[in-house]
């Protein structure tokens, strides 16, 4: 007897499950007879469907157990962190064949409705590059600002190859390269940003210091609240960056820099704009560039990155040993207001501002030599000039 | 006073001069640009970028050539090394530009063919031609692909910006050297006669009845 009632309870789901066939499910379902998941039956996702009527509200298929690795890169994109689900962009039951599972323009307008109004009067969508996955992987997309310049080229560089050729016009091509990316000059309505951050010195090359670096040199405890102090702040100034470079520098030494680039921060999603016949250096190598105007700081955090509005301005007025890898020729290096603050501030204040003063003192003691000079020389042939009389 | 003619500058040295000056002037201008890029000395920017980039290089050379020739030809040897005498004419030579010169004294020092330069000026070429040039031109090919360069600028400049801060400290030598070499060269002589010895090659200077200088013949030889 108990051996008959365990034979029928391990057979029960079994022949519970082929109680509902696919074809039963599509007498109601006709619609998604179609769809690239019709070579599945409906129950191997929806396996909680034992009789018919099911129940109105049905748990949500995990989409991980056949499409794993999907998924897995999915969840640490940014529509992953925001909520997003695969069912938000793929409609599984009417999702055909023939067009495969390509998500596009139709869909991501439903979120980034600015940005493809944008993109639909850009020579590249005009020109018939009217894809959003042509560029952007959906599954394992960032936000804008955890991409360094490297990734954000490597986007563009996949079509426009030649880039580097079609650049040669540039001097010192590839020093530009590393420092810009293509949205500098071809999106002219994006805004620009010189952005900071720490890195280490491995061999030749630089490495941007991770969080998982911060954590390890700055440890817990009081150090580690000098940085919650500066993001609690939202805003770096030039004495945290010089706090926290020499507290780095602890567990780094020579090997920690502090580095730049010009990064786009707010995105204007027309990369399409030729300035070919501008060609013009002083756009950037000037102290009118844009990018002087919102600088930041980069801080690894967690998750993403943590951009900093830097208060004060940070080039060449630096210790020597902070911004020994940061130079950006043409920048102006000295104003009016320096030579100013030199005889308007207070005695206190002077001594502190002659050490901020930095690389600005070669052009401020070499003009005053040049001028000296300038002076004395045509003093002296007057004085020849008179005496000799 | 007695006139003398004497030759002190050979065709090489005169050629290379005027070349390695065009060079310079072309060095020095370009500076300004792409220090102060409001300028716009060269026009476009870019401009500015490549001919100091070609110009810095053609000093290189330039430097190279002098250099060679110089160590050949003995000019090193006879008008470069300081020597004890020129320890003693240091003071004469300095009270002669700051007071002789206004009450129209004859300069101590009067120039041969295998002595060209006074005291002072051994000072101010030595370290123009052995330290501040070679020192412009080292730091000025490292600037030019920094790419290339990295290991050294890491490891004995410690990063860019201090090889640029040498590179632009070392240009303001150079600035304040020119403007002063100008002056002396074009308001110090007699009638332009430095400037005309550095195109003819010959000097025509008075010679001071107590001169130190060993009064020459016209030389017509071969002068180093």
């Amino acid at each position: 007897m108990f051996i008959l009632l365990f034979v029928f309870l391990c057979c029960f789901p079994v022949v519970s499950h082929a109680a509902v066939s696919t074809e039963e499910c599509l007498g109601c379902h006709e619609a998604y007879k179609g769809s690239v998941h019709s070579e599945l039956s409906c129950t191997d996702c929806h396996g909680e469907v034992t009789k018919i009527p099911h129940a109105e509200k049905l748990p949500k298929p995990s989409c991980s157990e056949c499409h794993d690795d999907m998924v897995k890169r999915f969840n640490s994109s940014v529509h992953a962190i925001k909520g997003i689900g695969c069912k938000e962009c793929h409609d599984v039951h009417f999702l055909n064949k023939t067009a495969k599972q390509r998500i596009d323009a139709p869909v991501c307008v439903r979120c980034h409705k600015e940005t493809c109004a944008v993109y639909d009067n850009s020579a590249h969508y005009k020109k018939g590059a009217v894809s959003c996955t042509g560029c952007h992987n959906p599954h394992n997309i960032k936000t804008y600002k955890e991409l360094n310049a490297n990734e954000r080229m490597a986007v563009c560089s996949r079509c426009h190859k030649n880039y580097t050729d079609k650049h040669r016009w540039l001097p010192n091509t590839m020093l530009h390269f590393t420092y810009l990316e293509c949205a500098t000059c071809h999106s002219p309505r994006s805004e620009k940003s010189m952005v900071f951050f720490f890195a280490r010195r491995e061999g030749q090359k630089k490495a941007p210091l991770t969080f998982g670096d911060f954590t390890g040199i700055l440890g817990s405890g009081g150090k580690i609240s000098m940085l919650a102090q500066i993001e609690r702040d939202r805003v770096a100034t030039s004495a945290d960056i010089e706090a926290l470079f020499a507290v780095l520098q602890k567990g780094l030494g020579r090997d920690l820099l502090l580095d730049a680039s010009i990064l786009v921060t707010k995105v204007y999603h027309d990369h399409s704009v030729k300035v070919a016949a501008e060609e013009s250096c002083d756009r950037c190598h000037s102290k009118e560039a844009s990018f002087y105007e919102s600088m930041y700081l980069i801080l690894p955090a967690q998750q993403g990155n943590l951009y900093l509005p830097v208060k004060g301005t940070l080039l060449s007025s630096y210790p020597l040993q902070m911004v020994l890898d940061i130079v950006l020729i043409g920048q102006g290096k000295i104003k009016q207001a320096d030579i100013d603050g030199l005889f308007k501030l207070g005695p206190n204040e002077r001594a502190n501002y002659i050490k901020e003063l930095g690389y600005k003192w070669i052009d401020l003691v070499g003009l005053a030599l040049l001028l000296l000079v300038l002076f004395f020389v045509p003093l002296h042939l007057v004085l020849r000039v008179l005496i000799c009389r | 006073m007695p006139m003398k003619r004497i030759f002190l500058h050979t065709l090489t040295i005169r050629v290379w001069h005027w070349m390695n000056d065009l060079i310079v002037v072309l060095l020095a201008i370009t500076s300004f640009q792409l220090r102060i890029p409001d300028l716009a000395l060269f026009g476009a920017y870019r401009s500015a970028v490549l001919i100091h980039k070609y110009a810095g290089y053609a000093m290189a050379a330039s430097f190279m050539f002098w250099l060679g020739y110089s160590l050949l030809s003995g000019n090193i040897r006879y008008n470069y090394v300081f020597r004890r005498k020129d320890l003693a004419g240091l003071f004469p030579q300095a009270r002669f530009y700051l007071l002789g010169i206004f009450k129209g004294e004859a300069n101590p020092f009067v120039p041969a063919a295998k002595a060209k330069f006074n005291g002072l000026q051994k000072i101010a070429y030595m370290s123009t031609m052995f330290i501040f040039t070679p020192l412009i031109i080292l730091t000025g090919i490292v600037l030019s692909d920094i790419f290339y360069f990295r290991t050294l600028i890491y490891s004995i400049f410690g990063g860019p910006r201090l090889v640029d801060a040498f590179h632009v400290a070392v240009a303001y030598v150079f600035l304040v050297y020119m403007l002063i070499h100008m002056y002396m060269a074009i308001f110090l002589g007699t009638r332009l006669s430095h400037v005309k010895s550095m195109i003819f090659g010959y000097e025509e200077e008075p010679v001071p009845e107590n001169s130190e200088g060993e009064p020459e013949q016209p030389v017509s030889g071969k002068p180093q």
